[in-house]
């Protein structure tokens, strides 16, 4: 175990090192892309899963579905995007790796189904470079690199309990933090023109909440016994106005001189998903879900984006697993997923809606009870060839490492 | 064996990684950006309010690699300069005894440069100071309470040979007084060289600079028993004096010249230029007026400017100027890097023009100043960018 912890922090720290270049412009607008979920299990099957209690994996949508973990659990997470972008004429491709969070599970009481969690995980993601030539008739040629970085961080505690008639209920205490960087740099094919750059740098923080429910299993109203633990799950995730420190800094041929500094309020409308998941012959599970989220209600000091709109994402989600035998190969031990989803994505531009589309799958290869090396990929497309549009396809990739013990287990007398 | 497969699945997320290259950023989704894209705007001093004027500086020309003497147009200048005697014993003695004649002493400099007429007369006269001075510290204002002899010690023998100006000082001063004086280190407290009333030029010479090359030297023909030793003394210290006028120049014009010292202060009313922008380019145009300047034989010809941090104090130059160089009768030169402290918050005290060679010749230079037609007058043109 130790040993794969090394490698998973060797990995982590390269991973870290690698400079991260770029991805799409589309993040260019409100916070960038949504992370709805970090984990490989998820991304696997959609992407969502408000409904799915899954025992040895720690989800960050739905507070309510850590009800059932029995060991402590660590999961650390890497993630690749490769996209590959076009505008009908010009093609390019861009790959990142990211590490991609932690998180920390103690089960507290199994009787109650409360299981407090830690975790330190990715809320959105800014990351773009553009080069464009300009021709100017008073000083010639120069290029400008338009480059976006960073996002918002979630940092939460939580906990999971289970009410009376085995209705799950879980809560977080969120603290959002972030550094949105978005940088202007001029240089000119003339060599005695001075090159030029400006940062704009959005710092904000703030708390929210995740609440969520998950049902308890209402396949007996359905009166077959292929399908079993049918539950419905909902998740509301509460941002409300984040504190957010802004700064313009040019960089000139004298060097760095602050131009400009503010405080305001960046106000991030609330997230509801809601979703069902039930287990068909007790092998496989299937997960239907939506989440919407009101962007066009985003608000950055009182001003509400034009280039943002109402988003929704609607995903399924299928899941294997076999039930294990003496004698099982190596192959038989994985668990499989595939999910496919839509998102009508928050971006309007020039008049046009961006909406997503993938499909996903993965494997989760238990190297010993409890401890799982996850595996999700994602096929997508976005965006339309239009004047001033592009498409993108990207290939998402997630590694992790699930790890699960048995520490802080009290014997219940 | 389930470590080894693990292990495998990271290396080829790692391999993935690395083999995962990126292509240079394109321009695909540039539109989508165009707000960040900044502004490129223009400031052109032609509609704003400038200023300009000369003034006279003074400044020790200790650092200087020539020593000037001479006088032509509005400047004369002279030269002190000492020399580091040290006799050998065997000499000392001979001189307490009387033993040894003084047959020849020969001052011999090395031309550097000559500003004006190289046909017309030049000829110096030699005096022995008496006064204590320091190279370091003695300029223009010393000069009056100098202490030197009034006898001309130049026997009026110069010897011109190419570029070594040789001159014959009276041998028998110089005896008489090393008679005396044997085991001084310096002889004299050293000489003044002043040009004669007829002179008509300033020539400069090699001075005492860190390589040895070329320097001022006085040769000693000593004879004893009818046989011949020279010693030659090399200097200690030199230092140059110019005194002068202002040349003058019509009302829409401004003067630079090294040596006198005559600077110019420039100011550009550029409260145009938003104080967030990037200066890209802030080209200064100053119009030289040849007819009116008057220049030596020094091949460097640019110009410098530096930024000024109070106009009520001239002299509170910044360290580090901005060469500007002459292209037909328009002077050149990018002065980005002031503007845009200025632009960045600095107080705009303006510029102080002077002459790229400060010290070392006495060139005249003759711009169009402020009052001068448009298209004449200075220009500064400034390229610059800012947020929308």
């Amino acid at each position: 175990m130790k040993i794969l912890l090394y490698i998973f922090t060797a990995v982590f720290l390269f991973a870290g090192d690698i400079i991260s270049q770029t991805g799409s412009v589309y993040t260019r607008y409100g916070l960038g892309d949504m992370e709805y979920s970090y984990s490989a299990r998820r991304l696997a099957m959609g992407n969502l899963g408000s409904a799915v209690s899954d025992y040895e994996n720690i989800g960050i949508l739905n507070p309510a579905s850590w009800n059932g973990i029995k060991r402590t659990r660590m999961e650390f997470d890497l993630s690749y995007r490769g996209t590959f972008l076009s505008d009908g004429n010009l093609k390019k491709y861009h790959g990142k790796a990211d590490f991609n969070g932690f998180t920390f599970a103690v089960p507290v009481s199994q009787q109650y189904g409360i299981t407090a969690v830690l975790g330190l995980v990715p809320f959105t993601n800014i990351n773009y470079e553009i080069s464009q030539r300009i021709n100017d008739i008073n000083i010639g040629n120069y290029t400008v690199q338009f480059t976006g970085n960073g996002g918002l961080s979630k940092l939460f505690l939580g906990s999971s309990y289970i009410l009376p008639f085995n209705f799950a209920v879980g809560a977080t205490f969120d603290y959002y933090f972030g550094n949105l960087d978005y940088n202007t740099s001029l240089t000119y094919e003339n060599s005695q023109l001075r090159a030029s750059e400006y940062t704009r740098n959005y710092k904000p923080s703030g708390i929210g909440s995740t609440v969520g429910i998950i049902s308890s299993d209402i396949s007996s109203f359905l009166g077959t016994s292929s399908i079993s633990d049918l539950k419905i799950g909902v998740a509301l995730n509460y941002i409300g106005s984040l504190s957010t420190d802004t700064s313009l800094i040019s960089t000139s041929v004298v060097g760095e001189d602050t131009i400009g500094t503010d405080n305001i309020d960046m106000e991030i409308p609330f997230r509801l998903t809601t979703g069902i998941s039930f287990l068909l012959n007790k092998k496989f599970l299937l997960s239907l879900d939506y989440s919407f989220q009101q962007w066009s209600n985003y608000k950055f000091d009182n001003r509400k984006s034009a280039f943002l709109r109402n988003s929704f994402k609607l995903s399924s989600g299928f899941e294997y697993r076999p039930i294990r035998e003496l004698g099982d190969t190596f192959w038989e031990l994985f668990f499989w997923r595939a999910g496919l989803s839509f998102e009508r994505t928050p971006y309007i531009v020039n008049g046009e809606g961006i909406d997503e589309f993938s499909v996903s799958g993965g494997f989760s290869l238990p190297m010993s009870p409890g401890n799982f090396i996850d595996v999700g990929i994602m096929y997508g497309m976005r965006g339309l060839y239009n004047t001033g549009l592009f498409k993108e396809d990207f290939i998402r990739m997630n590694v992790a490492i699930s790890l699960g013990d048995i520490w802080f287990i009290r014997t219940e007398k | 064996m389930l470590y080894k497969k693990i292990g495998f699945f990271l290396l080829l997320f790692f391999f993935l990684v690395l083999q995962s290259c990126s292509d240079d950023p394109s321009s695909i989704g540039a539109e989508l950006v165009q707000r960040d894209l900044p502004v490129i705007s223009i400031f052109d001093s032609d509609t704003a309010y400038q200023y300009s004027g000369s003034y006279e500086e003074t400044f020790n020309l200790a650092s200087a690699g020539n020593i000037l003497v001479g006088k032509a147009q509005n400047v004369e200048a002279v030269t002190l300069i000492n020399f580091i005697l040290n006799l050998p014993d065997s000499i000392v003695t001979d001189l307490e005894n009387n033993s040894i004649s003084l047959n020849s002493v020969k001052l011999q400099l090395i031309r550097n440069y000559t500003f004006g007429n190289s046909s017309e007369p030049f000829d110096l006269s030699i005096h022995k100071i008496n006064s204590v001075w320091s190279s370091t510290r003695f300029n223009k204002d010393s000069l009056p309470v100098l202490n030197y002899e009034e006898q001309n010690l130049n026997t009026g023998s110069s010897i011109l040979e190419d570029s070594v100006y040789t001159f014959e000082l009276d041998n028998n001063f110089v005896f008489n007084w090393l008679t005396g004086n044997a085991d001084s280190l310096l002889l004299f407290n050293g000489l003044l060289l002043k040009p004669t009333a007829e002179t008509n030029k300033v020539l400069g010479f090699q001075a005492l600079v860190s390589t040895f090359i070329n320097l001022p030297s006085i040769l000693l023909e000593f004879e004893k028993n009818g046989v011949s030793d020279t010693l030659n003394l090399i200097p200690l210290a030199d230092i140059s004096v110019v005194t002068g006028t202002i040349p003058s120049v019509d009302t829409e014009s401004i003067v630079i010249q090294s040596g006198l010292t005559i600077n110019s202060h420039l100011f550009f009313d550029i409260s145009e230029i938003p104080s967030d922008a990037i200066v890209t380019d802030a080209q200064l145009f100053l119009t030289f007026n040849p007819e009116a300047s008057f220049r030596g034989t020094d091949k460097d010809s640019s110009l410098a400017v530096y930024f000024l941090k109070d106009s009520t104090q001239l002299d509170s130059l910044n360290q580090g100027s901005i060469s500007i160089t002459k292209n037909g009768n328009i002077f050149t030169g990018n002065i980005a890097s002031f503007v845009q402290r200025w632009v960045n918050g600095e107080s705009n005290e303006g510029v102080v023009l002077t002459t790229g060679n400060l010290f070392n010749t006495v060139d005249l230079f003759v711009l169009r100043g402020s009052n001068a037609a448009p298209g004449q007058k200075p220009k500064l043109k400034v390229y610059y960018t800012i947020m929308k």
